[in-house]
């Protein structure tokens, strides 16, 4: 009975869903990778508003700030007056109130490279930009192709990627199956050494990585100052195959913790790292 | 005297919410009669039903609190000694890691995932009570802290499993706030708060000699047993009602009380009032901060309510006032 007078009282924010909907001229992204998804799809003037987290292209620093990735401001998004607002499962929470303030919303999916640039198509049909989006996802589609031939006929080298690591390497998180990350590894025509996704990012100690023993590894440290340093410390660990021959690679890009159009063209990088030595 | 005090708290409360309804990004003061279409909605779908969610949270919060402290006779009683914060957050991110969404009128699905889970910590903890004891405090009380130990595990080993999504929106939850969007959340807390604070409120010589000992209530004629259930039933849903909303926000039920003692005494006749209008008056204030000071990017009112309760407590108990403790 309390459900029934709740859903009285906010009945007439939730019709408002409904019906036809007009092309959006004022968009707020609440994710990096939206905002760089906006951008690759040609959508970059129309968007008004972006997380405090967003930090590419360079133009959105001069763009206004909604607050943060899980923490939008809806007085700050109300004040923008957008007719879209863009979003990720992670903002499963959010979307009831956007719909509660009668904003529409388009949620797309980057957990995986072709969820990527499935979302730049999805951006540009709820946008009219049909045209500049198809472009830029056929783009990303022939960049993906060329990768793939560059494994093709050739053995699955053992990948490992891995993020958060202490200096004594007492403690890594990995990347399991089933996220964007094995993604990569396989776009880019290797196989995750890590074979169980029950946990998504598991953490590892040295003894994990020694049972493991991937043929290579990659690390990543976004933000971080000294890939070369980070590299060097590796050394420590000369009974693993990847660090005897020379196949632990160390990257500080930021964009690495952004799944957007840039993370699906850094596949290239990987598939160069594993087949062109 | 202090129904006079009581009058400036009630002032000083109203006071404080229509300032928060009035606060923009940056200390910005905006009428309380707004000028434009925009500005009508941020008023009236996002800043004034987050003060009244706030005011009702604190209130509750802070009656819950000192509820708990009476009937445990402990300073450090909150309204999460008995697990009904982990009971919540356990619900939420079950229901998060389930991978369902939906909403039912504007609510988000996971707040009623997280009122069962209170609701199913409460039983527990009154079962094993129950069972263990014959519903000792004691007894009660490390039921209740076992349970909250018990319920956090499964809910970071639930965390740790999950995917980067399911990561993400269970620490949100666990971060706790007051951000909604219309008044169907404050409806949703609305029955909860007001029942659970009437029935504290209209008990205040039982929780007065409670505090003295269970046996001196006993020997007034207090049915100390039915009342301890009662505490522990009205207390608890209260706090289950709004924690399945507004997430654990701390501290709260922990400082208001004490600072109530400090200033009007241990009397549960003055310091159940003060509760209400203090708590409500306090996270509606914290709220406010979080929501102004790095605008747009918010802070969780959680944060705020430690950062700013916490020193203040400190500062009471230094200046001298460490002798009003739970007994007066």
């Amino acid at each position: 009975m309390w459900a029934l007078l709740l859903s009285l009282v906010s009945g007439s924010t939730t019709e408002a869903r409904g019906g036809e909907q007009a092309v959006p001229r004022r968009i707020v992204s609440l994710a990096p990778s939206v905002t760089e998804v906006l951008f690759e799809a040609g959508l970059g003037p129309r968007v008004v508003g972006v997380t405090s987290y967003c930090r590419f292209p360079p133009e959105v620093l001069a763009l206004p700030n909604v607050g943060g990735y899980l923490t939008p401001s809806y007085e700050a998004l109300v004040a923008l007056r957008p007719d879209l607002v863009v979003i990720l499962p992670e903002h499963a929470d959010i979307e009831p109130r956007l719909a509660a303030l009668r904003i529409p919303t388009l949620r797309l999916d980057h957990r995986s490279l072709e969820g990527i640039v499935r979302s730049v198509i999805a951006l540009g049909e709820r946008c009219g930009a049909q045209a500049s989006a198809a472009q830029a996802a056929g783009a990303l589609r022939q960049h993906l192709a060329r990768v793939q031939q560059m494994g093709t006929g050739r053995s699955r080298p053992r990948v490992l990627i891995c993020f958060g690591r202490t200096e004594d390497f007492g403690r890594l998180y990995a990347a399991a199956p089933g996220t964007v990350h094995d993604d990569l590894i396989r776009q880019a025509g290797g196989q995750n050494a890590l074979t169980s996704g029950v946990v998504s990012y598991p953490t590892l100690s040295v003894e994990g990585l020694l049972r493991l023993d991937p043929d290579v590894i990659v690390e990543f440290a976004a933000g971080r100052p000294d890939a070369a340093a980070l590299r060097r410390q590796w050394n420590a660990l000369d009974a693993l195959r990847a660090v005897k021959t020379g196949r632990v690679h160390v990257f500080t890009d930021d964009f690495l913790s952004v799944p957007g159009p840039r993370f699906v063209r850094f596949a290239e990088t990987i598939a160069r790292l594993l087949f062109q030595r | 005297m202090r129904s006079r005090a009581l009058v400036w708290f009630f002032a000083g409360a109203c006071m404080t919410m229509a300032v928060a309804v009035m606060l923009g990004p940056g200390g910005t003061v905006s009428s309380l009669v707004p000028r434009n279409e925009v500005e009508s909605r941020i008023v009236t779908d996002v800043r004034l039903p987050r003060v009244c969610l706030g005011f009702l949270a604190g209130a509750a919060l802070a009656t819950a609190g000192m509820a708990f402290q009476a009937l445990f006779r402990n300073a450090l009683a909150t309204p999460y000694t008995l697990g009904v914060s982990s009971g919540a957050s356990l619900g939420a991110a079950v229901y998060v890691h389930s991978g369902i969404t939906g909403s039912l009128a504007g609510i988000p699905g996971h707040a009623f995932a997280a009122l069962a889970g209170a609701v199913g910590a409460i039983a527990l903890v009154y079962a094993i009570a129950y069972a263990a004891a014959g519903f000792s405090s004691s007894t009660l009380l490390l039921a209740g802290v076992a349970v909250s130990f018990l319920f956090t595990s499964v809910i970071l080993a639930v965390q740790y499993v999950g995917d980067v999504t399911t990561s993400f929106r269970i620490g949100r939850w666990l971060l706790g706030g007051l951000e909604v969007v219309g008044f169907a959340p404050v409806l949703h807390v609305l029955p909860f708060a007001l029942i659970g604070i009437v029935i504290l409120l209209a008990i205040p010589r039982e929780l007065d000699l409670l505090v003295i000992g269970e046996e001196s209530a006993a020997m007034r004629g207090v049915p100390v047993r039915a009342i301890k259930q009662l505490i522990f039933a009205a207390a608890s849903l209260m706090v289950g009602g709004v924690v399945s909303t507004c997430g654990p926000i701390g501290f709260v039920g922990l400082v208001v009380p004490h600072i109530g003692r400090i200033l009007l005494g241990p009397r549960h006749r003055t310091l159940g009032p003060f509760s209400v209008l203090a708590g409500g008056a306090f996270l509606v204030a914290c709220d406010a901060v979080g929501r102004i000071v790095v605008a747009p990017i918010e802070i969780p009112v959680g944060i705020i309510t430690a950062l700013v309760g916490g020193p203040f407590f400190l500062a009471m108990l230094v200046q001298g006032h460490a002798r009003h403790r739970i007994r007066g």
